[in-house]
């Protein structure tokens, strides 16, 4: 009754949705513009320096470039150990497997703060706690799910009819695997790269617990500075957190979009 | 067209059996034997193991005893892609993420076939399809037709010797379907490739085969040409399954002076049977054989009512209530006088020698 009578109803529904949830996000962009060092919106001077200094000042480079790293590294393991989990599910029978579905998609709605505590106990015994192993190893845990997910699906439309068709035309098995199955999933696997790598990139619950004053990354270092010093390089971080994720984001919709998005999905 | 051939391989199947998990065997002790060149269909119901038996050829099944030979050769242990077959599928299969060219020189690719040769071979074997201006279009852009074209032209770059077709035509339309039976018994017959066809449509089966091996329940129950399946079946499961029939049966009631069966619908002319087949006999008496009377002609086998009148064009079909109760299938061509309509009473009358005992 509504919807086909009043789509400008919905359309300004719509649009303030979109700006309770966008705005707050957005303001943090020219907070980090103040010619001074208050937190203010909108800033009564403007300046460069809060974004200079969030370039320049090691302990805000250096955090930037841990959590790179971290979720890079994650996000790859993650996309390794979803595809090959992906494979497992969606091609073979084995006995516990509704266990291991369950095990493997359980980060999803395990609390994420008893999830950092209990890395947080297991690494301070293992000694990985403030390091790279400890990071990867927590996000990897994290990402997995939305790889496991994402390469499944894309997995799941892969006909095996394509294979066969290799291999009786002369594929060997690898072949096949190569140059079939692997292209044919190959932007389920990106997709569930860029989600594992935002997910730890924007992550701060496990960080806050597996950090330490040596190893630290984005968000941490954005809590403590909140905690402790309230400068406006805060709002200039969140804003470049902001846009590396959108980014990535995009490139994910653009991905699963695409032309041929899901390989064969068109086919009838 | 320029395509060249090694000829067509020999295939023998040999007591092939294949059991899935638990239920009756979905191929029970298959035997076949395919000549060189011969184009060979295996036609049967849904689930009767004619696709089972064409992919323990391709090497996607193993089968649990029984031997294959391609050429002699046992290819019960060969790895699917040494085997050197070529396949096409009902699903067309084109792989989505390659262009026509792609898809065609895919097996030369993998035979590690010089690129240039490659090249020319494709564009030699999109001609011979008549999709040379295709070749850089994506799958999805093509037709259904287009696609099966192309898959054929996959199938047979590499020069096979045995071509294997599971249900190719099924996807596609009617008109379609007719225009490529025609395309695809050409190109077979210029290459000179053996091939093994599946399908569950009988027309298409007697259309394009040399021979037929009729499948039900897991087992071969004929082989023959067209003609000799559709005249002479050897069973009243072949009889019902290929062309429309009508099948009496009864006993036989005199052998000398003409045979005649005496069933439920009365006394039949039929063909005389062998010597020694006597007691209970089924009889097939196909609609094209009948001919259609006014009632109380003196040749009359049957007499009966029309209930059901389906025109055809150059033919029509008909169905005919006996007093019995028994539905006689006819079918009258255009020529042979007046078109049936429902109601009229009509005699119906056929030639012994035009029948078959089964």
């Amino acid at each position: 009754m509504t919807r086909s009578r009043r789509p400008v109803l919905l359309g300004i529904f719509a649009a303030i949705v979109g700006v309770i949830l966008f705005l707050p996000g957005l303001a943090v962009i020219p907070m980090g513009f103040n010619g001074a060092r208050t937190m203010r919106f909108p800033p009564d001077t403007w300046g460069v320096d809060w974004y200079l200094n969030f370039f320049t000042n090691p302990a805000w480079t250096g955090s930037l470039v841990t959590s790179f790293a971290v979720s890079l590294l994650a996000a790859v393991l993650a996309t390794v150990l979803g595809t090959l989990t992906a494979f497992a599910l969606i091609r073979h029978r084995f006995p516990g497997k509704p266990i291991v579905t369950g095990l493997v998609l359980a980060p999803l709605v395990t609390p994420i703060v008893i999830l950092g505590l209990g890395d947080y106990s297991l690494f301070l015994q293992w000694q990985l706690t403030g390091s790279l192993p400890g990071f990867v190893l927590a996000y990897t845990v994290i990402a997995l799910p939305y790889a496991v997910i994402t390469v499944s699906a894309s997995l799941a439309g892969v006909e095996r009819q394509y294979e066969l068709a290799a291999s009786v035309l002369g594929a060997s098995k690898f072949s096949v695997f190569t140059k079939i199955t692997l292209p044919l999933i190959s932007r389920g696997m990106a997709a569930g790269f860029l989600f594992a790598f935002v997910t730890g990139f924007d992550e701060t619950v496990i960080a806050i617990f597996l950090s330490d004053p040596g190893f630290r990354t984005l968000p941490v270092t954005m809590y403590s500075s909140m905690t402790r010093e309230v400068d406006p390089t805060i709002a200039a971080a969140s804003a470049v957190i902001m846009l590396t994720t959108t980014l990535i984001l995009l490139a994910y919709v653009s991905l699963t979009k695409g032309p041929h998005a899901s390989g064969n999905a068109r086919r009838r | 067209m320029h395509l060249e051939t090694l000829g067509g391989a020999s295939l023998r199947i040999h007591e092939v059996v294949k059991r899935f998990a638990g239920g009756a065997p979905a191929v029970d002790a298959v035997s076949l034997t395919v000549e060189p060149g011969e184009f060979l269909t295996l036609l049967g119901p849904s689930g009767s193991g004619k696709t089972t038996t064409l992919n323990m050829i391709a090497g996607f099944i193993t089968p649990d005893s029984g031997s294959i030979f391609l050429d002699d050769q046992d290819i019960a242990e060969l790895a699917v892609h040494r085997r050197g077959i070529g396949m096409v599928f009902q699903q067309f299969s084109l792989f989505p993420h390659m262009n026509v060219a792609a898809n065609v020189g895919f097996p030369l690719r993998e035979r590690r076939m010089p690129k240039a040769d490659v090249q020319r071979r494709v564009a030699e074997v999109l001609e011979a399809v008549n999709l040379a201006a295709f070749a850089e279009r994506m799958p999805h852009e093509l037709s259904g037709g287009q696609q099966q074209r192309v898959a054929l032209a996959r199938a047979i770059v590499f020069e096979p010797r045995l071509l294997l077709m599971d249900e190719p035509l099924g996807a596609l339309d009617k008109k379609l379907r007719e225009h490529l039976q025609i395309e695809i018994k050409r190109i077979q017959r210029e290459l000179g490739i053996t091939c093994i066809f599946v399908t569950h449509d009988q027309e298409e089966a007697l259309l394009m085969s040399d021979r037929i091996a009729v499948f039900n329940e897991g087992k071969v129950v004929q082989v023959a040409t067209p003609g000799d399946l559709y005249e002479r079946p050897a069973s009243r499961f072949v009889a019902e399954f290929v062309g429309d029939s009508n099948i009496f049966t009864g006993t036989l009631a005199t052998r000398s002076g003409g045979a005649r069966l005496r069933c439920a619908e009365g006394d039949l002319p039929v063909a005389t049977p062998a010597a020694g087949r006597d007691g209970d006999l089924d009889v097939l008496v196909r609609p094209e054989v009948i001919e259609i009377a006014a009632p109380g002609a003196a040749s009359a086998c049957l007499t009966g009512e029309v209930i059901e009148s389906d025109y055809f064009g150059a033919s029509t079909k008909s169905l005919v209530r006996t007093p019995s109760g028994r539905t006689v299938r006819v079918r009258q061509d255009r020529s042979r006088g007046a078109v049936l309509t429902v109601g009229d009473e009509v005699s119906l009358s056929w030639r012994a020698e035009d029948t078959h005992v089964l």
